[in-house]
């Protein structure tokens, strides 16, 4: 066709703009479920569950920094990082199932998730 | 030789002055890894102008610099899986001949974003950031066609004045 753009690529884009979306529905058809409570894990450990549901600041203390979570109106958002790239705390706040927000420096991972909030599981940690 | 290693150096420089441009661009997407990846502009150039194994050391001592510059050793190892997996996805589609550079760039910025989610998911040893797949790819695919138009524009400009 000519020199920047042949036939090739057309189907190319095309494909990878279909597989984009087709992936992007699937999750949000999936994942848009409210959670109940945020689970809090350090360096692939888990360190605690919160519940959503009551308004409170949390603390993490890591080997590697410090973050501050706060639960508001069921919503988890990082207010603050000792991390450079502050990358966590610009992120979004998290309240939909699987949802997360993740600090890379401080391999800190907070995930929401829904359904049966074990209370036992909550005083074990 | 001397021609090559001084281009060498001239894409070296402006894939620095790419790299430090788009860190001074205050925009957060809400998302992390979402960015506009000016770089892969020079990359995408020296890939074509130079060839691979140029574009490959270029890349590699780009990160290497920036991370000493603005970032840290752990920005560093995270842009590096980056890097070698667009890299390494752009090279053998170019080799195939079959596409242009738009798709070549795109492929490039998704296997960008997919190579850094991996690495996030090692470091952290969570899979649940795997969540954010589809808005990477998207993001990806985006700014992939961007950088690509403007690559294509810049190699059937410049390219054959590049010559060693």
């Amino acid at each position: 066709m000519n020199k920047r753009f042949t036939k090739n690529d057309f189907i190319f884009l095309i494909g990878i703009f279909i597989v984009a979306v087709a992936i992007f529905v699937a999750f949000r058809f999936w994942g848009r479920i409210d959670g109940s409570q945020i689970v809090i894990t350090i360096d692939g450990t888990k360190h605690g569950t919160y519940s959503l549901s009551e308004n409170r600041e949390i603390p993490i203390e890591t080997e590697d920094g410090n973050n501050l979570l706060v639960i508001k109106d069921g919503i988890a958002k990082m207010i603050k990082a000792d991390c450079p790239d502050q990358l966590c705390v610009h992120q979004k706040g998290i309240s939909l199932e699987k949802e997360t927000i993740v600090c890379l420096p401080h391999k800190v991972v907070i995930t929401v998730e829904s359904g049966n909030f074990n209370k036992i599981d909550a005083v074990a940690n | 030789m001397k021609r090559k290693i001084a281009y060498m150096g001239l894409f070296l420089a402006l894939a620095l002055i790419c790299s430090y441009v788009e860190s001074l661009i205050p925009i957060h997407f809400g998302i992390p890894g979402v960015k506009l990846g000016l770089t892969n502009i020079v990359v995408v150039l020296s890939l074509y102008c130079i060839g691979a194994k140029e574009a490959f050391t270029i890349s590699t001592v780009r990160i290497l610099l920036v991370g000493f510059l603005f970032g840290n050793v752990f920005s560093m190892v995270y842009s590096f899986a980056g890097a070698l997996l667009s890299f390494i996805t752009m090279y053998l589609l170019k080799k195939t001949k079959w596409l242009k550079c738009i798709s070549i760039s795109t492929a490039g910025g998704i296997a960008h974003n997919i190579g850094q989610l991996i690495v996030a998911a090692i470091v952290v040893e969570t899979y649940s950031i795997f969540y954010y797949i589809p808005v990477l790819l998207i993001a990806g695919t985006i700014t992939g066609i961007v950088i690509g138009v403007v690559s294509q524009e810049l190699i059937l400009r410049i390219g054959k004045n590049v010559r060693f």
